[in-house]
């Protein structure tokens, strides 16, 4: 990623004084003294905020509570489809509105304390009453009740189709022991159900260990350490020099120079996350449909995601990636400057348009992206001016409605609705480019409550088409995942969400 | 301080909730964490704890802010001072000797050494060190902090690749001055007159040439050491070292206004007291000071 060159006079001399003091010993890769044998120690780029799984929207905090709490229902780690895990099975209402699940036994919480389904009922709760950060995946929970220890007993508003991907999706939704929260300080500590207990945590880094209680059995591993390596290249360093065996800390662009390394073993599959960018309908000239669709017409997809993923990643037109149940073949827009032109005459719109586009350093493939968009509109008469700001200035223009365009990604999406409701439905919470289409927002509330999988997908295609004809978002591409780990490393699966479990993971 | 970080554009309690969430949640984290009070209010309330030595709770982890401040205060500790050293090592002697031999060969080379310090970016270097002496040598750990106190060796080995990178640079400034000064102090007529007298070279040096370039050495030292104890954001971050430009660069991202203030509080104390040192060097120094 960085260049390579010659070395200051004081680095040479520091070699000299550590040749000494070093003796030929090799390095320690234990680190923190808490590595002892059977630990993992995983590199990540960040630290978690806390651990508190009800509270927490932090990607890192996630990383290793997904590894220390359990939910209802997980999300299978190949093909995503929800499958048991707290929950052994559950009934569906004729009128769909009530759920039975029923609940694994002999399943302990890591102080001790049995599971049963009070503990269910006070986990949602807490969530529902106080309006934590997943409270908006219960819209349509009327009521959550213990029938008895072993069943509980969920009931909606409305038919939910989506329920098991909504509590069970990732581990914002963990199931915590009664009380827990007015027990412990849930920030700091974490009591789950899952194959690590949460040890200790700084500012270098997390500590788990195995839980030998655990219901699908003690891991193989004694622990797993998560150290905070925020720079590749040292994040790969340590990985080839062996202080660490996984890191997900892996820039696109060192992808290729990667597979031939034989002291890393690289996956790079695609994920669940999309790319897009999307234009204010309440700001001409960008109101009018065929500006919107000249712009869509110009962009060519491929290039930008070659530019921004260096190849990792799949152009798309719409948001659901290829080989999903839902996924549509939808593709109206072909890159030609041509034809965008002619669109923007038709238009009657006066040239040149001048058009801020909003990103963001956090997120820096938005702005590679976006500067190839920028060369790519100029051509026809549109002058991008791309805006980089840091993400709370971003935020809060996206909120107040305050740009001509914008780009960012959705990430860890599970169902169509994930994928497709709050962002394009009329007054949607993320709909904040201000898009309205009747007969969509119809479609999509159909979609949201039809239970029947074939019908439920006909509506949501019918939706995307009318969603990338109207050009609500314009879609870019799906990132793929990457990640790293030892070579010999056994047992451990990379997965389209971006959860990462060491559950059944052997060192070489 | 306290109206112009929260001046600075962006909403703690969006940037908590991330993409996906409710108006409802939204309303119940802004009560939570009393930022739906007026921006005087919450002034007055933390100036009251300050007072009491307590700085609040961080928005993003839950945790105290001096809990947080505590945690990363010996990295930060071992890092600076570490770093000083390095640079005095390199600048005395480097500066000393291009002083006595101006524009001489030694000279120009150790003006490059220093102009090449301070040039080159702190993590071009750092990146650097760590491909080399962790990757192709794998003579050291990438990075990581490990306290003194749990294993001296751990510790000197993390400790040495970040404290080079900062005291190259810290040193390369230094280095600058020290010659300058030295230069001053030579040429000033007291020194002619003690060489006239007769006096050796060595004593010339000590006594009449050293003694006085030693005071603007204790104040450039006293401006590094204190720039190094608030925290080298990029040297921590290229060698994962938990220090408090880390937590202070974390805390301006999530708009932590409780950390960040907390963090400048911290940094104001920091150039005070070493402040009160330079000015107490000055007079063990100077005598002439003391009067």
């Amino acid at each position: 990623m960085r260049p390579t060159r010659l070395l200051s006079l004081a680095a040479v001399g520091a070699l000299g004084l550590t040749a000494c003091s070093g003796g030929g010993e090799s390095v320690d890769t234990g680190g923190g003294g808490g590595g002892g044998d059977d630990v993992l120690v995983a590199a990540v780029s960040a630290q978690p905020d806390q651990f508190d799984p009800h509270v927490t929207s932090a990607y890192p905090s996630f990383q290793v509570l997904e590894n220390v709490y359990d939910t209802l229902v997980v999300p299978n780690p190949d093909d995503l489809t929800m499958e048991p895990s707290l929950a052994t099975d559950w009934e569906i209402s004729e009128d769909g509105l009530t759920w039975t699940f029923n609940l694994r036994e002999g399943v302990t919480f890591h102080d001790g304390t049995e599971f049963d389904a009070a503990d269910v009922v006070y986990s949602f709760n807490r969530i529902i009453d106080e309006e934590l950060q997943n409270a908006y995946r219960f819209e349509n929970v009327e009521s959550v009740e213990a029938v008895d220890p072993q069943t509980v007993q969920i009931t909606l508003s409305q038919p939910t189709p989506n329920l098991p991907a909504l509590i069970g999706g990732f581990k914002g939704t963990a199931i915590i022991p009664e009380g827990a929260a007015e027990e412990y300080d849930l920030t700091t500590e974490a009591v789950g159900t899952g194959p690590f207990t949460l040890e200790s945590s700084d500012a270098s880094s997390t500590e788990l260990a195995a839980y030998e209680d655990y219901w699908g059995g003690a891991p193989e591993l004694g622990g797993v350490e998560f150290r905070y390596i925020t720079e590749p290249a040292a994040a790969l360093t340590a990985l080839e020099n062996g202080e660490v065996q996984w890191t997900d800390n892996v820039p696109p662009q060192q992808i290729e120079a990667l597979q031939g390394n034989e002291d890393v073993q690289l996956e790079s599959i695609p994920s669940v996350d999309y790319w897009y960018m999307s234009m204010n309908f309440a700001r001409p000239p960008f109101d009018n449909p065929l500006v919107r669709q000249a712009i869509a017409t110009a962009i060519d997809r491929e290039a930008v995601t070659e530019a921004a993923r260096f190849g990792a990643a799949q152009a798309n037109q719409t948001a659901i990636p290829e080989g999903n149940f839902f996924a549509s073949d939808y593709a109206p827009f072909e890159a030609d400057a041509e034809a965008a032109r002619q669109l923007l005459e038709e238009s009657g719109v006066e040239l040149p348009i001048d058009m801020g586009l909003m990103v963001t350093d956090e997120f820096p493939e938005t702005v590679t992206a976006a500067q190839v968009i920028a060369s790519q509109l100029e051509p026809i008469g549109i002058d991008v001016d791309v805006q980089t700001v840091d993400f709370a200035t971003w935020l809060d223009r996206q909120a107040q409605g305050d740009f001509d365009a914008f780009m960012l990604g959705w990430l860890g999406n599970l169902d169509p609705f994930d994928y497709y409701h709050s962002q394009h439905i009329t007054g949607g919470v993320n709909n904040y480019q201000g898009y309205s289409n009747p007969e969509v927002d119809q479609l999509l509330q159909a979609a949201s409550s039809e239970t029947d999988p074939d019908t439920r997908k006909d509506l949501y295609d019918q939706a995307i088409e009318m969603i990338v004809d109207d050009v609500s978002y314009l879609y870019l591409y799906n990132p793929n995942v990457v990640q790293a780990w030892a070579p010999g490393l056994s047992g451990y699966t990379i997965r389209p969400d971006r959860a990462i479990n060491f559950e059944d993971v052997e060192l070489p | 301080m306290f109206g112009l970080v929260h001046l600075v554009p962006g909403d703690p309690v969006r940037l908590a909730l991330g993409t996906r969430f409710s108006q409802e949640t939204y309303d119940a984290l802004r009560e939570r964490s009393g930022l739906d009070q007026p921006l005087v209010e919450q002034f007055f309330t933390w100036f009251g704890r300050a007072l009491t030595g307590d700085l609040g709770v961080s928005f993003r982890s839950g945790e105290t802010v001096t809990s947080q401040i505590a945690e990363r205060l010996p990295a930060t500790l071992t890092l600076a001072f570490a770093s000083i050293l390095v640079a005095l090592l390199i600048a005395i002697p480097l500066g000393t000797v291009s002083a006595l031999r101006p524009r001489s060969l030694v000279d120009r080379v150790a003006t490059v050494i220093s102009q090449f310090g301070i040039s080159v970016p702190d993590f071009w270097m750092g990146i650097v060190l760590i491909l080399v002496f962790a990757g192709t040598l794998g003579w050291l750990p990438s990075g990581g902090y490990v306290p003194i106190s749990e294993d001296p060796g751990a510790w000197l080995q993390r400790l040495l690749m970040p404290a080079l990178v900062t005291g190259v640079v810290s040193g390369s400034v230094i280095t600058r001055f020290v010659r300058s000064s030295m230069l001053e102090a030579l040429g000033s007529d007291h020194v002619r007159t003690a060489q006239a007298k007769g006096l050796g070279t060595r004593q010339v040096f000590t006594w009449h040439v050293l003694r006085n370039a030693l005071l603007p050495l204790v104040t450039v030292t006293g401006v590094q050491l204190a720039y190094l104890l608030s925290g080298v954001v990029v040297v921590e971050i290229v060698f994962s070292w938990p220090g408090l430009g880390q937590l202070a660069l974390q805390a301006v991202e999530a708009r932590d206004y409780p950390v960040l203030q907390g963090a400048i509080l911290l940094f104001a104390v920091v150039f005070l007291v070493i402040n009160l040192i330079v000015d107490l060097l000055y007079t063990a120094i100077d005598p002439r000071i003391r009067r």
